[in-house]
């Protein structure tokens, strides 16, 4: 028999049982935001301040990169004048055959202000939410490629979920050869492309793209490189491992693109 | 005023587990730091703070995790108020007593965790990683007593200042 101090308890738990249970899951991810907007500010500063430790101790190592990233940089600068050549030459002939089809996006810029605090699934907290235009669905990309989808939308924070999470799925193309196959996250910073055919055209190094299918992600953004192919242990289809283009583990900036 | 610096602990350590021990996984798993620190207040002070510690440290997890709502308020609360109630009875300052509790307390949130998402499958659909699961409740179990040492560090600190859990 309960005691009348552990009456409390129990009655809560089972309450709470029945509530989860019971409730469809949409409606169970209200309560989350209004969790999150309550700390928001404690939690963007932890993020911060940690962001800020974690870049000092790395200064030496960060220094080299700086130095690199500043050579790089000015390779790229070179190329991006060549391209941008290419590129009106490219819209000279679009426009010559009519095919020019200008996709519009309202880009909006988040900042990270939390990542996920379990083992199970890799998702980002963004700063800005509904209030800013950031709906369910949204893309999420950032400047090396694709990022993931906003899975989660509350008032002034939202949530996406990361290409490499096990519950995000993206329709994909293998950019030299247009095979065509469903990316899977794998957790830790990995992405399985699964359904290729048998003897499919696939090469390590072969660049991932969105297909556009399935109307969430626009048709053309990087995803990935492919790191390594096999056949699935059925001998039905043919699989790759990619690997993303941006390091999702340390980015904090991010853009939406709202269409 | 009690109430707040008690809250204000367990949202630090929820910070904590989203930042800083990001950078000590090992296979992709991390320590479930926000577990550790239920049953640590559930061994020291009993059911009844256990469970509350539960409650908050659940909620913090299931709302700054991608994870489905509920999983880990009902299995952080549920292990608070069971492992409190039996603090007494048990040797709580064996270091191999705090390593399976955890280990316990881990397998049974994450089963939980399954147990909510097969109830909502119409959604979700990825294979139960055992693996995964084992590696991340042996790690957590490991680096428990670690933990749970630096908790006592700051709550023997914390009580001397105001008189937190006196009743």
């Amino acid at each position: 028999m309960a005691s009348t101090r552990n009456k409390l308890p129990i009655f809560i738990i089972v309450l709470l049982i029945a509530f989860v249970f019971f409730t469809p899951l949409p409606h169970l991810s209200s309560p989350k935001f209004f969790i999150i907007d309550l700390i928001r500010m404690p939690l963007r500063l932890g993020t911060n301040s940690f962001n800020d430790l974690a870049a000092l101790l790395r200064y030496r190592r960060l220094s080299k990169e700086n130095k690199l990233l500043k050579e790089k940089l000015n390779f790229t600068t070179s190329q991006l004048v060549q391209l941008r050549e290419a590129l009106q030459e490219n819209d000279r002939l679009n426009e010559l055959f009519s095919f020019r089809k200008k996709l519009q996006y309202i880009v909006v810029p988040v900042k990270v202000i939390g990542k996920d605090s379990s083992n199970w699934t890799n998702t980002l907290i963004f700063d800005k939410g509904q209030k800013d235009g950031i709906a369910v669905d949204i893309p999420v990309i950032s400047s090396a490629g694709l990022v993931g989808k906003i899975v989660e939308a509350g008032a002034k924070s939202s949530r996406a979920v990361l290409i490499t999470d096990p519950n995000c799925r993206v329709s994909v193309i293998v950019q030299r050869s247009r095979e065509e196959g469903i990316l899977y996250g794998m957790g830790r910073n990995l992405c399985k492309l699964r359904y290729l055919p048998v003897g499919a055209d696939v090469k390590q190094n072969d660049f991932v793209i969105s297909s556009g299918f399935g109307g969430v992600y626009p048709k053309g953004i990087i995803v990935g490189a492919v790191i390594k192919t096999g056949i699935e242990d059925d001998g039905l289809s043919g699989y790759a491992i990619v690997k993303p283009a941006c390091e999702l583990e340390k980015i904090e900036e991010a853009l939406c693109l709202k269409q | 005023m009690r109430k707040f610096i008690f809250v204000a602990i367990l949202v630090s350590i929820a910070i904590f587990q989203m930042t800083a021990l990001n950078s000590i996984r090992i296979f992709g798993a991390k320590p479930e730091f926000l577990l550790i620190t239920v049953i640590f207040f559930a061994l020291k002070y009993g059911g009844r703070l256990g469970f509350w510690a539960g409650i908050i440290c659940g909620l913090l997890q299931d709302s700054l995790s991608g994870l489905p709502f509920g999983a880990a308020t009902i299995s952080f609360s549920l292990c608070g108020f069971v492992i409190g109630n039996f603090n007494k009875t048990i040797f709580r300052e064996s270091k191999l007593v705090q390593i399976l509790l955890v280990l316990i307390s881990c397998f049974f949130f994450y089963l939980v965790y399954y147990g909510i998402l097969n109830n909502k499958l119409d959604i979700l659909d990825f294979e139960m990683p055992v693996t995964k699961m084992a590696v991340s409740s042996i790690y957590t179990s490991v680096a428990s007593p670690v933990f749970i040492l630096i908790l006592g560090k700051i709550n023997q600190f914390l009580n001397k200042r105001f008189y937190l859990y006196e009743t």
